[in-house]
């Protein structure tokens, strides 16, 4: 009984180490790639205005920006404000209306300027844009009120975030579209400065 | 050697058997998702919390809201659709917050929020009490490609698993003509709004 | 042989561990059911004083007034609580709904009908079930609140239901017999 025991063991043996190794060389590999990933990330695209950047979820053209006095409900405010106004046009690519597109953009620009969340206008409406529907491409504005004391841009850098789709989420096996990384970044120079027109 | 033969296939059968499984199962969305109820336009269709009924149905280039006598225009690069039908709720209190336009290519187009100053009978906005019918209005803003074989689907929230959701047929044979352009003004006595198509 | 027996119990114990890990899982969800927490509908005539969640709780009245539409009544419920624990009630949540006989239950509503203002001012000014009402009474008074329902007109049996949530034994149920 005790030799056939051992024997068994001793069959297994192999097949214990292999599973047992395998994991972990596995388990290695894959956390150097991550470590390797985020220590060389792959370098983003730079875009021209007027090029379409396919985000995954969204075909995005960035095609204009200037300041402004006057949001594009061209309704005057009280106070005088300052307004960043970004001229986009979006193409809805998923199979269901969104509104992800008011998480795509930001600005690249130096930390000590806080740039409040930017407001998306509908450029038919010259309303407050809301989801946008797949296969119905929209002009749309994003706005930023530029922070009071900080000068105007003369040029801007803007990032453009990417989505990606999985079928099955890690968590829940659940379909869904999430955040992977930066799609392209768009260098332009921003027209119309009230300050000049101003002076 | 037959018994190393013999392991390599049975791993390979494995593999095989667990990939054809990953993708013929059905995942977390379809597991989750509402549970249809069918039905058809013009009719009253019965959910357990609620029910709607689609009376009539619009296809506009242009939509027109008229209130305290200012009028703005909606143009589309589509087409509006507009459904005027009445919903109520059965055991108690709620709203309909979810209504989407399922194209028959399986793409889901949200209700517009685009009227959203206008007041009165969007589905959305109305608060439904246990028998009491209300008339509803629901406008979606579709591709024209979209409209023809897609359904109406009507939950009391997108979010819910395994809650109900009302899926309804508009009538295939009726063509639709698309109207010029269409006006909602706000209605008098128990209609909401009134509609006039141009 | 001790394989056999081995295998036997295995199967008995998965049997049994089975349902053990469903019920672990569950027990927070158990724990809440009704039948766990001893929870109750406490049952109060019209008119009759019941004490519940640190007050003494009366519905005044249970009007019916005419609704937007002939098939719709406006149901407006008086009722009104002399705190005795009013930091107990300043802390918990209130909710009312109203039930008729098929057991339908109906939300209050969020902005009172203007016919309400237009028959009972002096009511439609008093404030809904709330935390804020009883946080604004002050000690000793009673609280005298009010609650709007739209319901069918042949909707029978009303009764009010009061819930202040917070540990409490279960909901207060308020029969009228005039509707």
């Amino acid at each position: 009984m005790p030799i056939a025991r051992r024997s068994k063991l001793k069959r297994r043996l192999p097949a214990m180490l292999v599973t047992g190794i395998g994991g972990m060389v596995a388990a290695a590999v894959s956390f150097a790639t991550a470590v390797y990933e985020a220590a060389n990330p792959a370098p983003v695209e730079l875009v021209k205005k007027d090029e379409p950047i396919d985000t995954g979820r969204w075909l995005v053209t960035i095609n204009n920006a200037s300041m402004a006095a006057v949001p594009p409900t061209g309704t005057k405010p009280v106070d005088a404000k300052r307004f960043l106004t970004v001229d986009l046009e979006l193409d809805n690519r998923s199979a269901a209306t969104s509104n992800a597109f008011m998480r795509l953009i930001s600005i690249e620009m130096l930390p000590s300027i806080k740039l409040p969340e930017p407001v998306y206008y509908l450029a038919r409406d010259k309303w407050i844009a809301s989801a946008i529907n797949p296969g119905m491409p929209e002009k749309v504005i994003a706005v930023w009120e530029w922070p009071e004391g900080s000068p105007s841009p003369k040029a801007l850098r803007f990032s453009v975030a990417k989505q990606i789709y999985k079928p099955r989420d890690n968590l829940y096996g659940a379909p869904g579209w999430f955040e992977d990384g930066k799609a392209a970044i768009v260098e332009m120079a921003v027209s119309g400065q009230p300050d000049e027109a101003v002076q | 050697m037959m018994a190393v033969l013999r392991s390599i296939l049975l791993l390979g059968l494995g593999a095989l058997v667990l990939f054809v499984m990953q993708h013929n199962t059905p995942g977390y969305g379809d597991i989750t998702s509402p549970i249809a109820i069918r039905g058809k336009a013009g009719e009253r269709v019965e959910g357990h919390a609620f029910a709607y009924g689609a009376a009539n149905v619009h296809l506009a280039r242009v939509v027109k809201t008229e209130s305290f006598g200012r009028v703005r225009d909606y143009s589309s690069s589509g087409v509006w659709l507009i459904i005027e039908g009445a919903a109520v709720a059965k055991k108690e209190s709620l709203t309909l917050l979810s209504a989407e336009w399922l194209s028959p290519g399986g793409i889901r187009y949200a209700l517009s929020q685009r009227f959203s100053t206008m007041r009165g009978g969007y589905l959305p906005t109305e608060r439904l009490e246990p028998g009491l019918p209300k008339p509803v209005l629901i406008a979606f803003e579709l591709p024209e490609t979209a409209i023809k074989g897609g359904r109406l689907l009507i939950a009391r929230s997108a979010l819910t698993p395994l809650g109900e959701e009302l899926w309804i047929d508009l009538d295939q044979k009726a063509q639709l003509e698309i109207k010029p352009s269409i006006t909602l003004a706000r209605g008098s006595g128990s209609m909401p709004w009134t509609l006039a198509a141009k | 042989m001790s394989q056999r027996r081995l295998f036997w119990t295995c199967l008995l114990a998965l049997v049994a561990v089975l349902p053990l890990a469903i019920v672990v899982h569950a027990w927070d969800s158990l724990r809440q059911m009704p039948v766990f927490t001893g929870k109750h509908d406490i049952v109060v005539e019209g008119g009759a004083v019941q004490p519940y969640a640190g007050g003494q709780w009366k519905l005044a009245d249970l009007k019916r007034l005419p609704g937007p539409s002939d098939e719709a009544r406006i149901v407006l419920a008086e009722f009104e609580t002399e705190p005795r624990d009013l930091a107990m009630l300043a802390q918990s949540a209130c909710r009312v709904r109203l039930v008729d006989a098929e057991g339908r239950r109906f939300e209050p509503l969020m902005l009172s009908e203007p016919i309400v203002r237009e028959m009972y001012p002096e009511v439609a000014d008093r404030p809904r079930c709330s935390s804020l009402a009883f946080a604004n009474a002050g000690n000793g008074g009673t609280v005298r609140m009010v609650e709007s329902f739209i319901v069918p007109a042949k909707a029978s049996d009303l009764s009010l239901v009061v819930e202040v949530q917070g540990g409490e034994v279960g909901v207060l149920v308020f029969k009228w017999k005039r509707s």
